[in-house]
């Protein structure tokens, strides 16, 4: 197991390496200067050059990224926020966590919520439940989570107030945000748990379980299930990683103060140094998380888990 | 039979499916006595796994067990519940499939897999239930048993396997044990050890086998009785000398013909037409679309089993 | 002699009437016609909608902002006057159209690459395969998100910016489907002969190959819808006041207390256009898997 994690590891430098001069490249896209950009129009000639050399802008375009590769990986300094002001990489630290503490409860409302379910749906076919389910999660998959996030925010903020729409000043602020977040991934995951369980009910172990005289609970639990919930976990982890830097729509609608909303308006802002340490970021956090869904995968697969070559 | 450990008596298994009621087993009546072997011969399709996983009440829908009974020592099978069949399952009547590769769980080690049937069934304690299913695969020729006990099925062969299997099939010293084509997927090496195990085991333990294949061959050397079963239906039945010197129904002696004829451990390709559609059955006896000797009752009238010589019974209108 | 098969086996059939076996099982699913009858009266809307209604998308009437629905303006008016109903016809179609450009550009990048990388192999699948994982490290729309602001929000770079992101499932696909008829026997056998390779992958690859792509095609239908309404939603896609659904939805969040239909209404559209593809998407993957076909 250990080959293949290590050669999992190598296979992320040329792909970081991909992500960087992508993200370093943004900047310099626009078609106008990203300094006019960045500062306004009316900015005196003395603020831009000052900004253009603190940059480095004026050095050739390998060296400005070579100098990139090296603020983000080594010494973790991506300077400072054009629009406030304070050290970008303090900024990031700062939202990153309410976004991994709001990925994570979304994610625990859609496991918790899409496997019983999944399961049920499967080891009851064409029932009401199931139909129900699947028609839920096919609505689910086709709801704009922008739309979900402001319907939500209408039904309890506005009409009914029962939770408050915005900010993040304590756990009650987590639950319409995770909701709508998380309705997604409670379809997905639905209908992965229901066709994974479909695909290992009809094994011959499974029969065989049954032939021993296992209860079927047994049965579903101790075999089916055990073995449905390899590709489960996988799209889970998946799901988990991507939502780390999707949450961006939904966090903007309820201004959650976690780094999607911090990148929108950095974005918006033309606020460039913080643009590009937060894709940077972003992109990492993901990229680790499907490293470690991979190495919980090759756990789970007894065949890799055990594999001496 | 005086006193058939199990008699099955006019066994319907059909499905419903969306193009028709498949008739999978229609109207299958067989005995099987103590420490007797019976094969069940037939092309795929016929109905013998149907017939199989019918005992033990395995067919999930849309298949549904219609009618019959199914007399297991003094109960029908039929009329348990499912709590009461559990304690038949693995215990009284114990299945094997054909595929080794499919019939264990990838995610658990094999010794487990083995002691889980005794856990279940027995009073032990964890050790005691992991020491006999050690001794267990000791039985079925494993190596290394204590070893190897924990080990996960990737790391054995097809044949090592389907000795797993059968371990796990016997360790709670069940009456009957079904074989459902044991040695199908296996190459003809392998095939010959698993039915040397087959046979010591048989002799060792001295329980009854039902082995289904369509291979003649091996209902040759394993089995007492064999039951020739074609479309749902069985059409001749008896001891396998008797039937194998003298067939009575044209479809059997077909079978036999193939069987001199090709090498093959398999003959079935060599009956000319094709298996009949079981959602439509052909009218009257189902073989006269493929039999040489029909003539015009056979598209009429369904031949039920008639008794031969007291000792065996075939269902063809021409031996009448 | 027959080769006698069992009941539930899959039958071999020619390519012919293996396109007859999928629209018979495409009729018999009802998911399927479902999403067919949604998606085409959501595309008529848009594709003649905007010619039978009288006013423009951008006539405003201040007078009657925030409007509720009623017979004249079925969707009530927008917090400039202007009827909903009208943009979001308007926006149906600049939905479709985006939608469109998206699958037909990626689909023809990513087949392209995909076919290259596994026909050349080599260098030029790694490097393809490489592209591929670095493109699919972004999550979600970060990377079109941040491209959008940088080179101008406007539908046109929206759809490039879709499209040269997301050909990568199609050139899986395709290389994948390449590099299995690779291996078979029966190229082996015709190159010995011969035929040229490229002729003998192309007509192996082709027909394995349109099953999947159309199924994956007609779900990026909604995910291109999705995306497109996300980002002119956020600013940087389509701008007020062009009438993308997105930016309906966006003008109508500030109005929610008084007037929630502005922004429930067109969302509710966007739902039922992104349903019918999803349906559709679903009903035809269970249709051309070939375990589905039989009995």
């Amino acid at each position: 197991m250990l080959n293949y994690i290590i050669r999992r590891i190598i296979l992320l430098i040329p792909i970081m390496l991909g992500v960087s001069l992508i993200a370093f490249s943004i900047m310099h896209l626009t078609p106008e200067d990203p300094i006019i950009k960045m500062l306004g129009e009316g900015a005196s000639e003395e603020l831009v050059s000052e900004l253009r050399a603190e940059l480095g802008l004026d050095d050739p375009i390998h060296i400005q990224y070579l100098a990139f590769l090296e603020r983000f990986f080594v010494k973790g300094d991506m300077g400072r926020s054009i629009l406030n002001g304070r050290p970008v990489m303090s900024l990031i630290a700062g939202k990153l966590p309410n976004t991994i503490i709001l990925a994570f409860t979304a994610m625990f409302i859609a496991i918790i919520v899409s496997i019983p379910i999944g399961v049920i749906s499967a080891t009851k076919p064409n029932s009401l439940i199931d139909n129900l389910s699947r028609i839920g999660a096919l609505i689910g998959l086709s709801l704009p989570g922008f739309w979900l996030a402001l319907v939500l925010m209408y039904l309890f903020s506005v009409h009914f107030k029962l939770l408050p729409p915005s900010g993040f000043y304590g756990p009650e602020y987590l639950i319409l945000p995770a909701l709508a977040l998380s309705m997604r991934e409670l379809a997905v995951l639905t209908r992965i748990t229901r066709s994974s369980m479909l695909e290992v009910i009809k094994q011959d172990y499974v029969i065989m379980a049954r032939s021993k005289g296992l209860a079927e609970r047994s049965v579903i639990y101790k075999h089916a299930l055990r073995n449905a919930l390899i590709p489960i976990v996988t799209v889970a982890g998946l799901q988990f990683g991507r939502m780390l830097g999707g949450a961006f729509i939904i966090e903007t609608v309820f201004a959650f103060p976690g780094i999607g909303w911090l990148t929108v308006d950095a974005i918006r802002g033309f606020d460039y140094p913080v643009v590009q340490a937060s894709i940077m970021v972003m992109t990492t956090a993901f990229v680790l998380a499907n490293l470690l869904v991979d190495i919980i995968y090759a756990y789970l697969d007894p065949k890799i888990r055990y594999d001496q070559d | 039979m005086t006193n058939p450990l199990l008699k099955i008596n006019d066994l319907k298994t059909y499905f419903h499916t969306y193009n028709g009621i498949v008739k999978a087993v229609d109207g299958v009546t067989f005995e099987l006595g103590k420490g007797q072997t019976l094969g069940i011969v037939g092309e795929s399709g016929c109905g013998k796994s149907v017939t199989s996983r019918s005992i033990l009440r395995l067919i999930e829908s849309p298949g549904k067990i219609e009618s019959g009974s199914i007399h297991y020592k003094d109960s029908n099978l039929l009329t348990l519940s499912e709590s009461e069949m559990n304690s038949i399952r693995g215990k009284e009547i114990s299945l094997i499939f054909q595929d080794p590769l499919t019939s264990l769980n990838p995610v658990m080690k094999v010794g487990d897999q083995i002691s889980e049937a005794i856990g279940l069934h027995f009073d032990m304690s964890k050790q005691e239930t992991q020491e006999k299913a050690k001794k267990m695969l000791d039985l079925v020729g494993i190596p290394s048993s204590e070893e190897r006990y924990y080990d996960y099925p990737f790391t054995f062969s097809g044949g090592m396997r389907q000795r797993l299997v059968i371990a796990s099939a016997l360790s709670c010293d069940p009456s009957i044990l079904i074989a459902d084509e044991p040695t199908t997927n296996l190459d003809v090496t392998t095939q010959a050890q698993i039915l040397d195990l087959l046979s010591d085991l048989k002799s060792r333990l001295g329980m009854s086998i039902i082995l289904i294949t369509h291979n003649l061959g091996v209902v040759a050397w394993l089995c007492e009785y064999v039951a020739v079963m074609y479309a749902g239906r069985i059409v001749e039945y008896g001891p396998v000398k008797e039937i194998f010197k003298n067939p009575q129904h044209p479809y059997t002696s077909a079978l036999m013909e193939c069987l001199i004829t090709s090498d093959t451990s398999s003959q079935v390709d060599s009956i000319p037409g094709m298996i009949p559609d079981l959602i439509n059955p052909p009218s009257g006896c189902r073989f006269h679309p493929r039999c040489n000797h029909a003539f015009d009752r056979c598209l009429s009238d369904d031949p039920r089993l008639f008794t031969y010589d007291k000792k065996r019974d075939y269902a063809c209108w021409l031996k009448e | 002699m027959i080769k006698l098969t069992k009941i539930n086996s899959i039958f071999r059939v020619k390519d012919g009437s293996e396109l007859q076996l999928v629209i018979r099982s495409i009729r018999k699913s009802r998911i399927s016609i479902l999403g067919i009858i949604i998606v085409a009266i959501l595309i008529l809307m848009g594709l003649f909608g905007p010619l039978l209604v009288s006013n423009t998308p951008y006539e405003m009437d201040i007078d009657d902002r925030l409007a509720t629905p009623s017979l004249e303006a079925p969707f009530g008016k927008d917090e400039f006057g202007r009827d909903i109903f009208t943009r979001v016809l308007y926006g149906l179609r600049i939905s479709l159209t985006v939608g469109i450009v998206v699958v037909s550009i990626s689909g023809t990048i990513g087949v392209f690459l995909g076919l290259v990388a596994g026909y050349y192999g080599g260098i030029s699948d790694s490097l393809i395969m490489r592209l591929t994982d670095i493109i699919l490290a972004f999550p979600g729309l970060v990377l079109a998100l941040a491209v959008a602001a940088a080179i101008g929000p406007n539908i046109i770079n929206v759809m490039l910016i879709l499209s040269f992101t997301w050909w990568t499932s199609y050139a899986r696909i395709v290389r994948g489907e390449v590099l299995s008829i690779r291996e078979e026997d029966y190229v082996t056998a015709a190159k010995v002969m011969g035929v040229k390779d490229w002729t003998v992958t192309f007509r192996h690859v082709l027909p394995n190959v349109i099953g999947p792509i159309v199924v994956f095609a007609t779900l990026q239908m909604s995910y291109a819808i999705l995306a497109e309404a996300s980002l002119s939603f956020l600013g940087v896609g389509l701008r007020p006041p062009e009438p993308s659904l997105g930016v309906i939805i966006n003008g109508g969040k500030e109005f929610l207390r008084v007037a929630p239909h502005v922004s429930a209404l067109s969302g509710f559209v966007i739902m039922l256009l992104v349903l019918g593809f999803n349906l559709l998407g679903d009903g035809l993957r269970d249709s051309l898997d070939p375990k589905m076909r039989r009995i």
